[in-house]
Order: structure tokens, then C-alpha cells, then sequence
């Protein structure tokens, strides 16, 4: 171990009065009983989804329901416009790349050229109801440049892959059992208000966030 | 960053008689104090959330050993590198070994506080092109000034400035018409892409730590902290020992505690969790990942009674809610940072002998202490510093003499009133409303006018009266 760690290791226990560290699990008792288990939260009273895209509003986003997977290449064609005069990069992930895409578009999955895209759409893992938030796990079916290169991004969540509050999507992650190297938790497009405190949307990230809710029982 | 303190009163004063700083400084306050407010709203609960802050950061400052243990096992499981630093130097060192292992040319930074306490920008540039990300941050770095805001670094320059700036810069050209902010923002984000895609190294700070999975957690509304940590070959982030938190359900509520006290959000359009560096199948992320760990004073705060000051998520819920912040801006301050939390971490950092004017530009108004997400004293420890500068004979004399000589005063009541009396008498003989000048207090007036007193007699007189009048005992 480096003489650095051993010197801030050492002020810390003598600023403690201790020399050797309590164990995890004596810590954790001892910060279940400094808070109560109710976290205090936002609450509403309408149905997940609907606090979903209203808090999806509020972040600028937009959003469209789908019936099916097979609506997303429509969908996504109604959103664009003009879907054939962009290079569109779609995520490696087993939902996208199965579909038909309209064979005149400019696709592309290889993140080399990713700085190019006009627009990019990736699946999010999750979705959180308090926030509007879309949950993406980063991963060779998710990677997380795609999030923040285009300058249009769009999202395709399942509706059943809503939930609550943030706390809820650790346990997904922990089921999985390691965390990927990037978590992104994303609300809206990106934002800055650097300038006279003026809001202004596309400061780095994309311009815009449209998001695809595919309905669950198909 | 060297601690400019000698010239604070001149700084001050400055500042006062700066019409755009005033204006920009008017501005930015109203938004973030109405943001706030209106942000809290949505969760009734948001006074026992910020027990529930107070109360996690206090069990993770009380098990740091415990926690930082545990953290850094989780960081190397997953690839990454952990390296403490025990001063500014130390940190600046760890960071260049780092960037000249990696034969690096361009740097691209997010902002980070830990990094401007350090001083890492002017240690990196001699070696490195190095280019800050934050637009805010972009604006001041080309301005070659530091920040005077923790959220909102350029929150004292016009668009006018920033336009000259940008002329300047991007166009060599001066005297330009006038642009409009979604201009700006456009040309700044077409430049920064450029240095995002061509950088080798990423700098980031770290709003927290988490133990238990080894993950930095960060935030941003641009999104350039992620393009700064996922496109270069190499991530460094620097982050102080007191960011950890135990697991992610404690960051979770954390998070809510920071975007609504920073911003007046209910999230950050950009929440990101980090976890060592690219896994074998990832198609994109750096290579390598390296955590510097700061101590720089924070250990012996852990030890005495500034331990609470620790808490502090660096939200700038503080210097908003402050008169004085309000009136005078960051750069007053003359270090990394300002308002109430620069005036207990300054002295904490840079020692009290060279910031002796901080803990006294405070009214104790408390307002700071009433937003402050994790509650922490700021008065108290202003006091309490106020305590020390006496104790260590740093109160400049004339105000040590009058110190005493009032607690002379006040412990001989009758001697007391006649005093306050008789300076009541003096007082009005200037007039009635406001005096613009009072002998022996220009320095008072210079900026302000003092109230003078009515006929009405002193405090206590008319305290007497008044109970008096009520039927109540004198």
C-alpha cells in the first residue's frame, strides 16, 4: 500500500479515535438506525405511466405509444420526417436490429461512426415514473457514447419496464449481479444555463429527446 | 488556485460599484431562490429528506475508514485505480504521472471543484492543452478567470462579454454586433465537440462516492461530463474523502437533496453512475479508469469541531440565500469558494491567518443555515471562527480595542444606558431618516446609509415603555 493512503488513512482513524475501522456490517446497523425506512418521496395519485410522460413533458422530451415492436420503424419514420435524408444510428440491441427498417434509410450499428449521426435510438433498461427518467445500462447492446453524440436521440421503452423511484432500479442492477461501467439516467434533452441564466436546450448533448413507449402486451 | 484574501475589502468594494456584475448578480439570484422554492414543493416531505441527508452524511463521516476501505476494493474490482492524495501538490502530482503515462496531448475537463481547489487547471496547462467543457466553465477559462459561482461559473458575465469573448477567441475579430444566447450556445458546443473527439484524458469530479458498489456518481444539465468520461482513452476523476456515501439508495436521496437545492430541479437532465473503466465486451468507454481521493485538511475538520462542515454537497444553496454573496458576487471571496461555504471551508483550506476577513463578512442572518440541504451550523462555525481570529490575535487592532472596550461598557449597565443614550442624542442632531455620512464610520456609509434613530429613546427605554403600557411588570 502506498505511503499516501497509509497518511490520510492514518489522520482519518486519529481524527476518529480508533485504529482499526469498524466492519461493514457493524456500520450498516448503525445507519439503520439513524433513518427510518420510509424515504421520503414525491407521491401522485395518477397511474405510473401517465406521472411517466407528464414528468417526460416537463423535462422537453416527447414522446409517442406504440402498440407492437413491429410499429417502431413507423414511429420512428412519423418523428423524423425526412428519416431518409439522415445518417441514423441505431444501438446493437436485439429489439432494433431485428426490425424492418426501410431499406432506403442510411443505418448504421458500428460506434466508429458514431460522431456523424444525425440521429441515434437506443432501448433504455428502465424507466423512472417520479422523474421522467430513462435508464440506460451501458453495454455492446447500449453504449453510452450514442446517448450524447447525435444530435437527436431517440429512446424505445417497454411499459412495463416503468417503475416508481430510482431505488427500485438498484435492484435490478444488483440482480444482475456486477454494475455496467456507465449508468446513465436521463431527463429531457440536453440544457444550460450558462448564459444570463437563459435556458437553451443542445448544450452538448442532443438537441432533442423523443421517447417510444411500447405497450406491454405485445 | 492561490488564495487572493489580502484585498478582500478592496475586492468588495469593487464589486459594489460594478453595475453588470449587480445586474447579473440580481438576476441569477431571483432564479435560483424562486427555483428552489418552487422545486420543493413537490415533496412535502422535503424537511425530513434533508434530516435524512444530515443523518447519512454524519454515519458516513463517523465510518470513513470503514467506507473508503470498502469503496476502493469496489473501485479495483471493476478495473479502475484508486490514488489518495494527502495535499493540493500531492493531488496535482497524481494527476500529471497519470496523464504523462498515457503519453497524452489534449485534456478535456468537466468542472470540478476538488480540481479548483487543487489548482489543476494552471498545473496541467503547462503540459497539456487543456480545455474546460462546462460552458460556464469554457467562458471564465477563456476570460482567465476563476469561477465566482460553485453552479453557475460565468453567472457575472453579460452576453455582451461573452460575445466579445467568442469574437475574440473563435473569430479573432473585436467590436462585433450583439448575439443571441442560442448563437452562443451553438458555437461553443460546435468548438467543445471538436475537443471532446480529439482528447486523450477526461477530467471529472465526483458529486459523490458509493461504497458499496465503488461507483462515482455525477451530474449535469450539458451533458459534457458524459462526453468528457466515456470518449477519452482515459478517465480521471478527483473527488474529496468526504463524498462517499454507503450504498445507492443513500445517493438516491442525496440526489433529490442536490438538483432541488442547485438547480430548483427534481433531477438533473444528466444523473450518472460510473463504475471502474470499459468492461471487455463495451464498445466504447475508457480504457483506463483513476479515482485521486483528496484529503487536503479534510481529515483533521473530521477531527475538530468544523467536522459538520464535511456534510456539504457543494449545492450553493448558501451563497443564493446570502445578502452578502448577493450584493458582492464570488469573485470577492478570492478563492475557489464563495459565500457562506467559503467563508468556513476558505479558512478551513487556506488557513484563518489568510482569510481573516471571511468569517466577518456575514450578517448571521441564519438564511443559509435554513436552506442548507444537510443542515449544516454555517453561523455557528462562522462564529466559531470569529472566536478563533480573537483568540489568535488576528482581529485587526482598532477592532480588537473597540471589542473590548464595548465588553467594558456592557458590563456596567447604568454607564450602558447613558452611553447608548447620549449616542442616540448625537445621532440625531444629523437629521431624521437616513445619514449618507456619520463621522468615524465611513467606511460603514460608503456603501449604505445608516438608519438614524427616532425620538422615540433607546431600545431598552422604549422596551420599558412598551411593557409598561402592557400592564406588565418593568
Amino acid at each position: 500500500m502506498s505511503t499516501a493512503r497509509s497518511t490520510v488513512m492514518a489522520r482519518i482513524r486519529e481524527a476518529l479515535g480508533r485504529t482499526q475501522p469498524p466492519s461493514l456490517a457493524e456500520a450498516r446497523a448503525d445507519l439503520a438506525r439513524r433513518v427510518p425506512d420510509a424515504i421520503p418521496r414525491p407521491i401522485w395519485d395518477e397511474p405510473q405511466v401517465e406521472r411517466f410522460v407528464a414528468r417526460l413533458e416537463a423535462s422537453a422530451a416527447t414522446w409517442a405509444r406504440v402498440n407492437g415492436r413491429a410499429d417502431i420503424p413507423g414511429a420512428v419514420g412519423d418523428y423524423l420526417q425526412d428519416a431518409a435524408e439522415e445518417l441514423i444510428g441505431i444501438a446493437a440491441h436485439p429489439l432494433l436490429t431485428e426490425l424492418a427498417w426501410p431499406p432506403a434509410w442510411s443505418i448504421s450499428h458500428d460506434m466508429e461512426n458514431a460522431a456523424s449521426w444525425h440521429t441515434a435510438i437506443a432501448v433504455a433498461r428502465a424507466g423512472i415514473a417520479e422523474t421522467g427518467s430513462l435508464v440506460m445500462g451501458s453495454g455492446p447492446a447500449s453504449p453510452t457514447t450514442l446517448n450524447f453524440l447525435p444530435d437527436r436521440h431517440i429512446v424505445v421503452i417497454a411499459a412495463d419496464e416503468i417503475v416508481d423511484y430510482m431505488e427500485e432500479i438498484w435492484e435490478r442492477f444488483r440482480a444482475d449481479g456486477s454494475m455496467p461501467r456507465t449508468i446513465n439516467v436521463i431527463t429531457g434533452p440536453s440544457r444550460t444555463a450558462d448564459v444570463e441564466q437563459t435556458l437553451q436546450l443542445g448544450a452538448h448533448g442532443p438537441r432533442s429527446l423523443h421517447v417510444l413507449i411500447v405497450n406491454s402486451a405485445s | 488556485m492561490a488564495v487572493r484574501q489580502a484585498d478582500f475589502r478592496a475586492r468588495a468594494q469593487a464589486a459594489l460599484q460594478d453595475d453588470n456584475l449587480r445586474d447579473a448578480l440580481d438576476k441569477a439570484k431571483g432564479g435560483f431562490v424562486d427555483k428552489r422554492a418552487s422545486a420543493i414543493l413537490d415533496l412535502p416531505g422535503f424537511e425530513t429528506l434533508r434530516e435524512r441527508g444530515r443523518q447519512i452524511k454524519d454515519h458516513t463521516l463517523a465510518h470513513l475508514d470503514t467506507y473508503l476501505e470498502t469503496f476502493e476494493q469496489n473501485v479495483e474490482r471493476n478495473g479502475g485505480q484508486v490514488h489518495y492524495a494527502a495535499d493540493a501538490e500531492a493531488a496535482r502530482e497524481a494527476v500529471l504521472a497519470i496523464c504523462r503515462d498515457a503519453s497524452a496531448r489534449q485534456v478535456i475537463k468537466a468542472k470540478t471543484m476538488a480540481g479548483e481547489e487543487v489548482g489543476l487547471n494552471e498545473a496541467l496547462e503547462h503540459e497539456f492543452e487543456t480545455v474546460e467543457s462546462d460552458l460556464g466553465e469554457y467562458i471564465i477559462q477563456l476570460a482567465e478567470e476563476p469561477p465566482s459561482h460553485i453552479i453557475a461559473p460565468a453567472v457575472h458575465k453579460t452576453r455582451a462579454e461573452i460575445t466579445a469573448l467568442f469574437d475574440r477567441h473563435h473569430h479573432q475579430r473585436e467590436g462585433g454586433p450583439l448575439r443571441e444566447t442560442p448563437d452562443l450556445v451553438d458555437e461553443a458546443r460546435g468548438v467543445l465537440r471538436q475537443k471532446f473527439l480529439g482528447a486523450d484524458i477526461g477530467i471529472s469530479g465526483a458529486n459523490f462516492l458509493i461504497a458499496e458498489t465503488g461507483s462515482i456518481a455525477l451530474v449535469t444539465n450539458e451533458g459534457n461530463a458524459d462526453l468528457s468520461t466515456s470518449l477519452p482513452r482515459v478517465h480521471i476523476a478527483i473527488a474529496g474523502i468526504e463524498k462517499l456515501v454507503p450504498g445507492l439508495e443513500e445517493a438516491s436521496s442525496m440526489l433529490r437533496l442536490l438538483a432541488r437545492s442547485a438547480t430548483g430541479q427534481q433531477i438533473t437532465a444528466y444523473t450518472t453512475f460510473i463504475t471502474g473503466a470499459r468492461r471487455e465486451a463495451d464498445p466504447d468507454g475508457p480504457e483506463e479508469f483513476h479515482l485521486v481521493l483528496l484529503d487536503n485538511g479534510r481529515s483533521r475538520m473530521l477531527g475538530d469541531e468544523f467536522r459538520e462542515m464535511l456534510r456539504c454537497i457543494r449545492c450553493g444553496a448558501c451563497m443564493n440565500h446570502c445578502p452578502v454573496y448577493s450584493a458582492i458576487g464570488g469573485h470577492a471571496y478570492g478563492w475557489v469558494y464563495p459565500g457562506p461555504m467559503g467563508a468556513v471551508l476558505t479558512p478551513m483550506f487556506q488557513g484563518l491567518d489568510k482569510s481573516r476577513d471571511l468569517p466577518n463578512a456575514c450578517t448571521l442572518n441564519g438564511r443559509c443555515q435554513s436552506v442548507c440541504p444537510v443542515k449544516i451550523r454555517l453561523p455557528m462555525l462562522i462564529r466559531r471562527l470569529r472566536d478563533h481570529e480573537f483568540e489568535q490575535r488576528l482581529t485587526p487592532t482598532g477592532t480588537r480595542w473597540a471589542l473590548q472596550a464595548w465588553a467594558w461598557l456592557a458590563r456596567r449597565p447604568r454607564l450602558y444606558q447613558l452611553a447608548t443614550r447620549s449616542a442616540g442624542t448625537v445621532l440625531r442632531t444629523l437629521g431624521k431618516g437616513r445619514a449618507r455620512r456619520v463621522p468615524l464610520a465611513g467606511a460603514w456609509t460608503a456603501a449604505r446609509d445608516l438608519p438614524l434613530p427616532s425620538a422615540g429613546g433607546t431600545f431598552q427605554q422604549r422596551w420599558r415603555a412598551a411593557r409598561t403600557s402592557r400592564g406588565e411588570q418593568a
